[in-house]
C-alpha cells in the first residue's frame, strides 16, 4: 500500500468521525448527552488532527489544535455546555467538515480566522459571540490574517497566540493548565537505566503526577543513542515537569517513594517556564550501516506488513473474543516502579476499539458475484436431484439453508446505515436555514437502517435535492407560518425504514403543501397537460416530477438550479427505486423513496405465461389465487377487475402486457397474482405457478438492454433464463407491448 | 511497505518492533505505520519510534504514521516526546 492509499483511508475515517460528530450534536440539542458525548466528540477532532499532522496539512492541524482545546476544556468540565457553546461548536464542526474537503481534494483551506478567533476566545471563558465578518475581527488579527494565509504552522500558531494573548494566556496549551506566569514546583525526573525491567513504566509516573495537574514541560532525549544500537529494554528518556504550587511536596515525592535509583531534583519556583514543542528525536550521528538482514523471525509486537496490494490497511491483529485490552495504567508494574496509589481522579475506562477491516469493494463485489453463482448452481443441483426423485435427501436441504444464509452474510458485508448519508442532512438544513431565514428543525428517524452500500453512495443527491425543496419549497416562511397559527419553526423529518423487503426513505415537512390549483395551471401553462384534462390529487400531484416542471415565482438558488424533480425520479428509479408523495394543502407534503435492499438477489415466484417462464419478486405478492366467475368483474372494452374480499383490483394479463403468444387472458382459466405496487393492490394474470426460490438478478441493461415492465433476468435451475417482472412498472402500464414477446 | 502496530506496545514488544523498524531503514523504504490500533504503548516503544524516525529522516526516508489511536497520541503528549509528525 502506497502512502496516497493511506491518505484515502485518513479520509475516509475523516468522514466517519465528522459523522459522528453530527450525531452526538443532535444529541446536544436535544439535552440526551453525557460526558462520553463529548469524549467522542473530542475524540473524533484528536483523531483528523493527527492523522493531518502525519500527512502535513497544517491548515487541517492548526484548525483542528484550536478546536479541540474548546473541547477539551468542555470534556473536563472547566468550561460548562451552554446553548451559546453548542452553537459554536456546530459552526466550528461546518468549518472542520470545509477543512477536511480543502484537504482532502487539494483545494484552498477555508478562511477560518473568524472562527479561530471565536473559538480563542471561548476557550479563554468568553462568551461565545455570533459569527462575524472577518472584516470586524481585532484589527492585529486581520493585519495577520489575509486571505492568503500563510500555510507556515508556525507562522499559523503564532497568529493564533496573538490572538490568545488579548483574551487570554499567550500559550492557548496555557489555557488547560496552569498560566506560565504562575509559581509552582519545577521537577526533573530521569528514570535510571533499567527502570523498565520487570515490567516498570516511568510514563505511570508520568500520569500520575499528570493527575495531580502536573505538566510535562519537555522531555529530554539526548541520551538515546542510534536505533541499531538501541537496548529496547533500557531506559534513555527524562523530563521536566510543571507542578501546581498548591501540591504539596510531600505528595509530589510520594509518587516516586517506590522507585529506586531516580535522579530527581525538585524545586519551588516563581514562575514556571512555558511548555516546549513535543521533543523530536534526530539523529546525532550518522546511523551505522546496514547490518546483514537477521533471519526471519516471527514479530510478536508487530503484524505482518501489509502486501502492496489494492486493499486497505489491513487491521492490528485482534485478540480472540474477550475481555478488552487492559490501558495502560492498569499494565502491571514492577513492584519497584509502582505508583502510589491514589483517590483522585479515577482513570477513564478504555475506548473501545472498533474490530473493522477495510476491504477493496472490487474484492467484496466478486465475493458477491461468486455467491451469486453458487446460488444459482444450487438450484441446478436441487433440479437435477429432483429429477432423480432426490429432492427430498437432507444434504440438500442442508446446502440450501447453507446458500441462502452465505448469501445474506455476504450481502450484510455490504451494507451500510443510511446515517452515512443522513449525517450530512444536519449541515445542509443549516446552511438552509442561513440562506433562506426560515427556521427548520430536522428530526431523524431510522438511521441506523441499512442498506446496500451501492444504493447509499447513489441516494445522497436525490435526497439532498428533496430536502432543500422541503426547505425552499415546502415550508413558509416564519411570517407566513405565524399567520397560519403553525409554530414559528418548520419540522423537517427524515426517516429510513425497512418495509416489504425494500427500504423505504421518507422526507416529509409540516409547511404548505402542495397547491394543486397552482400545479395544474402551471402544467396547462407549460403544456404539460390540456387544459380540460381531468386527473386526480394524485396525478396532479405527480405533474411536479414532469421535466421542466416548476412553480417556484422566482428560481432561487437553493432548489431551483436547473435540477427538477424528474432528474430526483430518474435518479430513483435508476437504483430500481419509486418516488411517492403525499401532500395535504396546509398541512404538509411527504416524499417516499422505495428503494431495494439489494440489487443483487430475490425471493421470486416462479410463474409461466405462454411457453415463457417468469419471476415475480415475492416482496410484491400478497396472495394467489384461482378465481371463482363470480370474482371477476368485466370494465370497459377489455379491463376486469377481481373482488378480493370486497376491494376491487384491477386485473393485468401478464401475457397482453408484455406481448406473450399463447398466454392465458381469460382470468377463469387462469392464476391470478395479488400483487402489492406503487398504484396499489393488482392481480397479474399468470397460466400457472412453478415454484418458489431464490433466484440471482443478473442486469438487463448490461447484459441486453433495458427493457420496461422487466427488472432484470435470471438463470434457472435447469439453465433456462427467466425475466423478472417489474411489479411497479408492469401494473402502471395499459398498452400491450409486443416488442417484449421474444425478449428472453 | 507498512507496519501495522500491535495494540499492546509493552517493553516486551519493543525489541520486535525495532528489529522491524531496522529492516525498513537497511533496505532505504520509506517507513509507513498504520498505529490504528494502539491501546496501549509504554515508554521503550516510544524510544524505540523515535529513534527510528531519527534514524529514517538522516537517511532521507519518509516517515508516516498513519491513523495514530488516541492512545498512541496521549503517551506521545504525556511523554513530550514526538513520534508522529511526518517527514
Amino acid at each position: 500500500m502506497d502512502l496516497d492509499a493511506i491518505q484515502q483511508i485518513f479520509f475516509q475515517e475523516c468522514e466517519e468521525g465528522l459523522a459522528g460528530m453530527e450525531s452526538a450534536f443532535a444529541a446536544l440539542r436535544d439535552q440526551q448527552y453525557d460526558g462520553e458525548t463529548i469524549n467522542g466528540i473530542f475524540r473524533a477532532v484528536h483523531s483528523i488532527k493527527g492523522g493531518a499532522g502525519a500527512f502535513g496539512h497544517e491548515r487541517l492541524q492548526a484548525y483542528t489544535h484550536q478546536y479541540e482545546t474548546l473541547l477539551d476544556l468542555l470534556r473536563s468540565e472547566t468550561l460548562a455546555l451552554t446553548p451559546a457553546l453548542v452553537d459554536l461548536i456546530v459552526a466550528a464542526f461546518d468549518m472542520l467538515a470545509d477543512h477536511v474537503a480543502a484537504a482532502r481534494d487539494g483545494g484552498d483551506a477555508p478562511d477560518d480566522a473568524a472562527m479561530l478567533a471565536r473559538l480563542i476566545a471561548a476557550s479563554s471563558g468568553e462568551a461565545p459571540g455570533a459569527a462575524e465578518p472577518v472584516a470586524e475581527a481585532p484589527a492585529a488579527f486581520v493585519e495577520e490574517a489575509p486571505a492568503g494565509v500563510s500555510d507556515d504552522f508556525d507562522d499559523l500558531m503564532a497568529m493564533l497566540d496573538d490572538v490568545g494573548g488579548a483574551a487570554g494566556p499567550a500559550d492557548d496549551d496555557d489555557l488547560l493548565t496552569t498560566g506560565a506566569a504562575a509559581p509552582g514546583w519545577l521537577l526533573t525526573f530521569r528514570p535510571p537505566a533499567n527502570a523498565l525491567d520487570n515490567g516498570g513504566e516511568p510514563l505511570l509516573l508520568l500520569r500520575e503526577l499528570q493527575r495531580m495537574g502536573a505538566q510535562v514541560l519537555s522531555c529530554d532525549a539526548d541520551s538515546l543513542p542510534p536505533l541499531a544500537t538501541l537496548d529496547p529494554e533500557l531506559s534513555y528518556l527524562a523530563w521536566r515537569i510543571s507542578v501546581p504550587a498548591a501540591v504539596e511536596e510531600d505528595d509530589i515525592r510520594a509518587v516516586f517513594e517506590f522507585t529506586d535509583g531516580c535522579a530527581l531534583t525538585l524545586e519551588r519556583v516563581a514562575a514556571l517556564p512555558p511548555v516546549s514543542s513535543p521533543t523530536i528525536v534526530v539523529a546525532a550521528a550518522p546511523e551505522p550501516s546496514p547490518a546483514p538482514m537477521p533471519a526471519p523471525a516471527p514479530v510478536a509486537a508487530v503484524a505482518e506488513p501489509v502486501a502492496p496490494a489494492p486493499a486497505a490497511v489491513a487491521p492490528a491483529p485482534t485478540p480472540a473474543p474477550g475481555p478488552a485490552p487492559a490501558p495502560v495504567a492498569t499494565a502491571p508494574a514492577a513492584p519497584a516502579a509502582a505508583p502510589r496509589p491514589v483517590a483522585v481522579a479515577p482513570t477513564p475506562p478504555p475506548t473501545p476499539v472498533a474490530q473493522t477491516i477495510r476491504v477493496d469493494l472490487d474484492k467484496l463485489d466478486r465475493l458477491v458475484n461468486l455467491v451469486g453463482e453458487l446460488v444459482i448452481t444450487q438450484a441446478m443441483l436441487a433440479q437435477r436431484l429432483s429429477e432423480n426423485d432426490m429432492a427430498g435427501i437432507s444434504e440438500l436441504t442442508d446446502l440450501d439453508h447453507l446458500t441462502r444464509e452465505l448469501q445474506e452474510s455476504t450481502m450484510a458485508i455490504r451494507a451500510q446505515p443510511m446515517k452515512t448519508v443522513f449525517s450530512r442532512v444536519p449541515r445542509i438544513i443549516r446552511e438552509l436555514e442561513g440562506e433562506t431565514g426560515k427556521r427548520v428543525r430536522l428530526d431523524i428517524e431510522g438511521e441506523m437502517t441499512e442498506v446496500d452500500k451501492t444504493v447509499v453512495e447513489r441516494i445522497g443527491e436525490p435526497l439532498t435535492h428533496l430536502i432543500r425543496n422541503a426547505v425552499d419549497h415546502g415550508l413558509e416562511t416564519t411570517e407566513e407560518r405565524v399567520k397560519a397559527g403553525k409554530p414559528e419553526t418548520g419540522v423537517v423529518t427524515l426517516s429510513a425504514a425497512h418495509h416489504s423487503g425494500r427500504i423505504v426513505i421518507t422526507v416529509a415537512d409540516d409547511g404548505r403543501g402542495i397547491d394543486r390549483t397552482r400545479v395544474r395551471a402551471k402544467a396547462v401553462e407549460r403544456g404539460i397537460i390540456l387544459p380540460d384534462a381531468v386527473l386526480s390529487d394524485e396525478e396532479v400531484d405527480n405533474l411536479i416530477f414532469a421535466p421542466g416542471f416548476s412553480t417556484a415565482a422566482t428560481v432561487s438558488n437553493i432548489s431551483g438550479r436547473g435540477v427538477g424533480m424528474d432528474v430526483v425520479r430518474k435518479n430513483v428509479q435508476a437504483l430500481g427505486g419509486r418516488i411517492g408523495i403525499h401532500s395535504k394543502f396546509g398541512s404538509g407534503s411527504s416524499f417516499s423513496l422505495s428503494l431495494p435492499l439489494t440489487l443483487a438477489v430475490v425471493d421470486g415466484m416462479i410463474v409461466t405465461v405462454g411457453d415463457q417462464t417468469f419471476v415475480i419478486p415475492l416482496s410484491h405478492i400478497v396472495e394467489s389465487l384461482r378465481p371463482s366467475d363470480r370474482s371477476v368483474t368485466a370494465i370497459g372494452i377489455n379491463g376486469s377487475v377481481l373482488d378480493v374480499r370486497g376491494s376491487y383490483v384491477p386485473i393485468y394479463p401478464v401475457a397482453e402486457q408484455l406481448g406473450i403468444e399463447g398466454g392465458e387472458r381469460n382470468p377463469e382459466k387462469a392464476v391470478l397474482i395479488v400483487v402489492e405496487g406503487d398504484q396499489g393492490q393488482a392481480a397479474l394474470l399468470v397460466d400457472s405457478i412453478q415454484d418458489q426460490r431464490q433466484v440471482v438478478v443478473k442486469s438487463l441493461e448490461a447484459n441486453y438492454q433495458a427493457i420496461d415492465g422487466l427488472a432484470g433476468a435470471t438463470i434457472l435451475g435447469d439453465g433456462r433464463v427467466a425475466l423478472i417482472i417489474d411489479v411497479d412498472a408492469l401494473t402502471s402500464q395499459r398498452s400491450r407491448r409486443p416488442q417484449l414477446a421474444h425478449a428472453a | 511497505m507498512s507496519i501495522v502496530l500491535s495494540p499492546r506496545l509493552d517493553t516486551a514488544a519493543a525489541a520486535p518492533l525495532r528489529l522491524s523498524l531496522q529492516k525498513l531503514v537497511d533496505a532505504a523504504e520509506p517507513v509507513a505505520i498504520d498505529a490504528a490500533g494502539v491501546d496501549q504503548i509504554g515508554q521503550a516503544c516510544l524510544q524505540v519510534l523515535a529513534t527510528a524516525r531519527a534514524a529514517a529522516v538522516a537517511r532521507g526516508l519518509s516517515w508516516q504514521v498513519a491513523f495514530p489511536s488516541v492512545a498512541m497520541v496521549e503517551a506521545g503528549e504525556l511523554a513530550a516526546i514526538d513520534v508522529l509528525t511526518a517527514a
